[in-house]
């Protein structure tokens, strides 16, 4: 596969932008304000602030139905909102037309033309514009140059003349991509233009599309469900629910401090862990208990319920036998120090790779830790006790599901959120 | 295929299988064939026994081409097919397109609609259409015999909605994006996509006005404009009738078709099919 | 619509002066006895061609799909071609080998020594002389769709009966024609639909409905009605019956076809 690692960077990166005389992209900022939408009476999206920084590279991840895509195609201009005002740099674009928005879109199918060549694909939207505006659109050289230099980025240019259909999905991808990134936009949206590659060829268009971004220097949405995209390859993570907006941040911060449990359990493989346990008072701060679960935190003004997590890799596993990565002797008797102890049975093992996953089972109902290669791993069937250090853990609300004071520290700082929803209780 | 099987009942099926097949074929094309064969028979000799004409003459042809105005009927009947089809395709995308793109709540009634037009007998439409036209004076032209036979594109808009409807929604939204307008997304990228199913309407509404009977009887009977199907009479009531070239007239009336048919069976057929199927 | 406005006039198609019958016109159609007997007669085309609408044409579609091959697709292009064959043309060829003096039908039953028939002057035989001209045309197209059907079958349904030692017969019988009554309903509704409007052509040409209305339908009575007597209002009564029995049919029969419907 070529790729655009082999392809100097073009003048595309600092060359004038459609429509604006600046050097630099346009303002490409992406504002929603109260943006509602239905469909037959069920409210699919309803955001009321959401801010997408200018030259950000903003994933927005989230399980099917949660909005994402309608909100992408809500930006682009092929979704009206039936109220709420969509701003990008700053201009109210809601009753601006998809094609003047300065936006343009990959599609999850690719949507390339069938009956048009890899060139006249890429060239379609320049040519329109210059149909329509003959005096300030781009003329033939123009768009010849602009094509040309569109192929070289993306290592089309031995497929020019290629038709759709004679492409790999590859190939489709990177020709979508090249009929977004012709017009110049000051945003670019992607709706899942990884999901119909195979793994192998994702990982690869994963680290194009970041190279991509950095060389465009324009805002980049990209919609995802998966989470392993969304924490990987954005400098800005959007989680959504339900329609509405979970958390906003940078996604290492949303990895560390989910703002609720959704968001706890959505982002982050294997899924975080949750029990319910009841607080009791204790001179470190609280003591959590429930049934063959015991963890000891400083946070204090603890609810009456609380939701604990713990991430499968912050575990640290004790068996009978000794083997333990901590070098910790598992004892009879209950642990003392602070942070999380945990029994249970080895119901399943899990060889990854570069981990093992051990699925659990014990009076705290199951859980699941993951341990790294170089460990030996117990057998199924074994009795196991876990360990997890008190900084490591999350407590929720679970009435509300929202995040709760840090339990290492004394006080939490508020979570990095660019809108949306903030956890409460901090 | 048989001779894969080396077993006797295997073949004994084969062989019962494809005497079926070839009688079956024979009994439905006989008549035609006796007829094409003693199209070719000179005068005296059109209801001979024989299977083959011999001697065979172009005579029959001749005096039909000479004698009648075969040709113009031929000309009438081509022109008259080609205006049904062009409006039909005209009508049938645009109201197709306007289906799909411009979906409302009104559109399951017109849709319900459209699909009871596709079994109302076109004869029971025969009197109004008739009255319409009578009333606005296209008598005997081409606009009245023509543009009244789109009252059966129903079946053209149906079709082609469906086939709009399997062009991926993000295709139309990619063309929108681009900043194409309903025309353009239309023009350049509806169009190009349904070629095949535009194809498959005009085939079938090419052939079906072709052979068409009924209206033109009615409202173009004479030879300026009627269509071949109709001119056949002539045959008869003018001059009794005259067998030879009664039969050859016939024959030019079906042939274009038929050869037609011939080099494309298949997109023929499919496309039939498409439209039975609907 | 405006058929249906008609009908409730008295008016001869040209003069201006037309006169409001009220239901007249319908009343005439029920009590003289033109209308109904033309109903009775589409009854009877509609069973003459029944058979040629769905057993005929399901063998020959069965037949040539169990061997695919280019024999097969010579055999099913042969046999398609009635439905693109002009009905005039096809009309008067048969009219021509039917032809009670020297047609090459009766020539041959002469020569056999069987007795020789005016097949379309005959009262007894020209309806079901009509039929057979106009059933090739439901054979053939009806065997492009019957194909289709056939086409999208489930042929691993069909193998795993293979391997459980089915006959091709047993599969034909058990499996392939049972997941084609769909098909069959819904074609034996279109012969009930189009029965009438393809054996109008045939009828205009070879008979006008005659010998003693016995090849008469109901298309034809409409169109006689119309344009024969200059009655209008008649004409589109028999219209409006015509679509209105069809609707109802087409209502009534709606639970049995939604049950065979294909998924």
């Amino acid at each position: 596969m070529t790729s655009m690692t082999s392809t100097p960077p073009t003048p595309l990166t600092t060359g004038p932008v459609a429509g604006s005389p600046d050097a630099a992209p346009a303002p490409g900022g992406v504002t929603f304000d109260g943006v509602v939408k239905r469909y037959g009476g069920q409210t699919v999206l309803d955001v009321a602030r959401l801010d997408v920084p200018h030259r950000s590279f903003t994933v927005v991840v989230g399980p099917s139905g949660c909005g994402k895509s309608t909100g992408l195609r809500v930006v682009a201009g092929l979704e009206t909102p039936d109220s709420g005002r969509v701003r990008i740099g700053g201009t109210d674009v809601t009753d601006t037309p998809p094609g003047r928005r300065g936006v343009s879109m990959v599609f999850q199918d690719f949507a390339l033309y069938p009956h048009l060549t890899v060139e006249q694909n890429i060239a379609f939207g320049l040519r329109l514009e210059a149909k329509h505006n003959r005096r300030a659109g781009p003329d033939k050289a123009e768009i010849a140059q602009r094509v040309t230099d569109a192929c070289a980025m993306l290592g089309l240019a031995e497929l020019r003349r290629r038709r759709p259909s004679q492409l790999s999905g590859g190939e489709r991808q990177r020709v979508g991509l090249a009929r977004a990134i012709v017009r110049r936009p000051r945003v670019l949206l992607l709706d899942e233009p990884l999901s119909a590659l195979d793994a192998q060829l994702r990982q690869h268009a994963r680290a194009e599309l970041v190279r991509l971004h950095r060389e465009l220097g324009n805002t980049v949405i990209l919609v995802t469900h998966d989470q392993l995209e969304a924490l990987s390859m954005g400098t800005n993570l959007v989680v959504m629910n339900a329609g509405r907006v979970a958390q906003t941040g940078v996604p290492a911060d949303v990895y560390q401090r989910p703002a609720d449990t959704f968001v706890a359990t959505f982002v982050g493989s294997p899924t975080m862990n949750l029990h319910d346990v009841e607080p009791r008072p204790h001179p470190a701060g609280g003591e959590l208990v429930g049934p063959g679960i015991r963890a000891v935190v400083a946070g204090a003004g603890l609810p009456r319920r609380v939701r604990l997590g713990w991430r499968a890799g912050d575990g640290v596993l004790e068996t009978p036998t000794g083997v333990s990565p901590a070098s910790e002797r598992p004892t009879d008797e209950a642990p003392t120090g602070p942070g999380l102890t945990l029994e249970g049975l080895i119901d399943v093992v899990e060889f990854t790779g570069e981990s093992t996953v051990i699925h659990c089972v014990g009076p705290a109902g199951g859980w699941r830790a993951s341990v790294g290669s170089g460990v030996a791993v117990p057998a199924v069937g074994e009795r196991v006790r876990l360990r997890v250090e008190p900084d490591k853990l999350h407590l929720f609300d679970t009435a509300t599901g929202l995040r709760l004071a840090d339990p290492a520290g004394p006080v939490a700082e508020p979570v990095p959120s660019l809108g949306g929803v903030r956890p409460d209780g901090v | 295929m048989p001779g894969h099987d080396r077993r006797p009942r295997a073949t004994a099926a084969a062989v019962t299988r494809h005497a079926v097949l070839i009688l079956t074929v024979f009994g439905m094309l006989f008549p035609m064939l006796w007829a094409l064969s003693a199209s070719f028979k000179p005068g005296s000799d059109v209801y001979g026994a024989s299977p083959l004409p011999m001697p065979a003459t172009l005579e029959n042809y001749r005096y039909a081409l000479g004698e009648f105005p075969v040709a113009r009927l031929l000309l009438n009947t081509f022109v008259t097919a080609a205006g049904v089809t062009v409006l039909h395709l005209a009508a049938g995308l645009l109201a197709a397109w306007s289906f799909v793109r411009f979906a409302h709540r009104g559109q399951r009634v017109v849709l319900g609609l459209v699909t009871v037009a596709l079994v109302v007998p076109p004869q029971a439409l025969i009197i109004p259409h008739f009255l319409m036209v009578a009333r606005l004076g296209q008598r005997d032209t081409f606009v009245g015999l023509i543009v009244p036979q789109l009252a059966t594109c129903a079946l053209a808009v149906l079709l082609l909605r469906e086939h709009i409807r399997a062009i991926p929604p993000t295709l139309i939204g990619a063309a929108t994006l681009d900043g194409a307008t309903h025309a353009e997304t239309l023009r350049r990228v509806v169009l190009p996509l349904l070629r095949g199913a535009l194809g498959a309407v005009a085939i079938v509404v090419f052939i079906t006005t072709w052979n068409e009977y009924l209206w033109p009887v009615l409202v173009a009977p004479s030879p300026e404009h009627t269509t071949i199907q109709v001119g056949l009479q002539m045959f008869e009531t003018q001059e009794g009738p005259e067998h030879g070239p009664l039969l050859a007239a016939a024959m030019l009336a079906t042939m274009p078709v038929v050869a037609v048919y011939f080099l494309a069976s298949r997109r023929i057929a499919d496309a039939f099919l498409q439209s039975g199927l609907r | 619509m405006f058929t249906g406005v008609l009908s409730l006039l008295e008016w001869d198609l040209t003069s201006p002066d037309r006169s409001f019958v009220g239901l007249d016109n319908y009343r005439r159609l029920a009590e003289e006895p033109e209308f109904p007997h033309a109903l009775t007669r589409t009854g009877l085309y509609v069973l003459a061609m029944l058979p040629f609408a769905t057993v005929v044409p399901m063998a020959l579609a069965v037949m040539l799909w169990k061997r695919p091959g280019r024999a097969s697709d010579t055999y099913r292009s042969l046999l398609f071609l009635p439905v693109v064959l002009a009905p005039v043309a096809t009309a008067l060829a048969w009219r021509f080998i039917l032809d009670p003096l020297g047609g090459v039908v009766n020539l041959t039953l002469g020569g056999l020594g069987l007795p020789e028939q005016d097949w379309l002057g005959d009262p007894d035989t020209a309806l079901w002389a009509i039929s057979l001209i106009t059933a090739g045309k439901f054979v053939a197209l009806n065997m492009l769709l019957y194909g289709a059907a056939l086409a999208s079958l489930d042929g691993r349904a069909l193998d795993a009966a293979r391997v459980d030692g089915a006959t091709e017969w047993e599969i034909t019988r058990h499996l392939v024609v049972p997941q084609l009554t769909g098909t069959t309903v819904l074609m034996s509704f279109l012969c009930v639909v189009f029965a009438g409007q393809w054996t109008f052509t045939n009828i205009a040409v070879l008979t006008q409905g005659g010998p003693d209305n016995s090849t008469d339908n109901a298309y034809l009575r409409l169109y006689t009605y119309a344009f024969v007597f200059f009655d209008a209002g008649t004409g589109a009564a028999a219209a409006v019956a015509i679509v209105v029995l069809l609707t109802v049919l087409f209502a009534v029969s709606a639970p049995l076809r939604r049950r065979h419907a294909r998924p």
